[in-house]
């Protein structure tokens, strides 16, 4: 087992031992690199915006027919306004035919 | 080409002066980024989307400061985002394979041995670069800086955007830090 001085010194040997550090050379074609990485983001870019216009088109449209359909169908049904005010002679008219236009001399 | 120039022929796009930056700043990016990621691809990676960065938010810059200050800083950003991106992929990782839903190997990276080390000082650096890694995020920046860059407190300073006081402080407290986890390694080293 060591001692408490050999313990020390390995410490300060290795805290010193990047100091004389050298400094690496980066890539010679880093620059032809990044324009090839920015022309290629760019392209994604582009599809992706593409890609997100034809989503919101979609939607659109189906929002669109929904509404389309949605007044159709309601424009079909029979207002259920004027059957609000069907008062009890009217249900007995209708039940008896009595207010058939045809049948009324 | 003086520095405004420069940023203001960038500003406009110039390919040539972009190419100028690149040139200039490539070899302090790459080594700072190095010592941050410890892996000699991932460095290469980072120092891209670091002079990408500086392309697209160069009408950002303030001039407040020099341009390879503001390299600096944006190098350290990406350094730092970098690794954690790739702490949280390795939890997520980790989870995944707990419950089986890839097959992909996960294991720690071997220690990173700077290639600029001198060959007597490589197991040795190897040792420091785990220190380093588990000081706090501001320690480890100062005393990298000043390590690996042999940068001066002033410029540390500036870069961190703090008072030269501040970067002292931080320096001290991971020298100390950096002490007490080299102790405790070699202690039980020894021990063994």
């Amino acid at each position: 087992m060591k001692n408490k001085q050999d313990i020390e010194n390995e410490v300060q040997q290795t805290l010193n031992s990047v100091d004389s550090l050298q400094q690496l050379e980066a890539n010679a074609f880093l620059h032809a690199k990044i324009a090839n990485r920015m022309v290629s983001k760019q392209a994604l870019t582009r599809i992706t915006y593409n890609k997100l216009m034809v989503r919101l088109a979609a939607v659109l449209c189906l929002f669109i027919c929904i509404n389309g359909i949605s007044f159709y169908v309601l424009k079909q049904k029979p207002n259920t306004a004027n059957t609000k005010n069907y008062t009890g002679a009217d249900a007995f008219a209708n039940a008896y035919g009595l207010n058939n236009s045809l049948n009324s001399y | 080409m003086t520095e405004q120039e420069l940023i203001a022929c960038l500003i406009k796009g110039n390919e040539n002066a972009f190419k100028t930056v690149v040139d200039t700043y490539k070899n302090m990016v790459y080594n700072t980024v190095l010592g941050f990621v410890q892996n000699m691809e991932d460095a290469e990676d980072v120092t891209q989307d670091v002079f990408i960065k500086v392309y697209e938010n160069i009408g950002r810059f303030k001039q407040q400061c020099k341009l390879s200050t503001w390299i600096y800083r944006i190098s350290i950003t990406q350094a730092a985002d970098f690794i954690r991106h790739k702490k949280r992929k390795k939890r997520a990782g980790f989870l995944s394979g707990l419950f089986g839903l890839n097959n992909e190997l996960l294991h720690d990276p071997p220690d990173f041995i700077h290639p600029g080390v001198l060959t007597e000082n490589k197991e040795r650096s190897a040792i420091l670069f785990k220190a380093i890694n588990q000081l706090p995020e501001k320690q480890k920046t100062a005393f990298m800086l000043q390590k690996m860059q042999d940068l001066s407190q002033q410029k540390i300073a500036e870069i961190m955007e703090l008072n030269e006081g501040a970067v002292e402080s931080l320096l001290m407290r991971a020298k100390g830090n950096l002490k007490k986890l080299l102790i405790n390694y070699y202690s039980s080293e020894y021990e063994k």
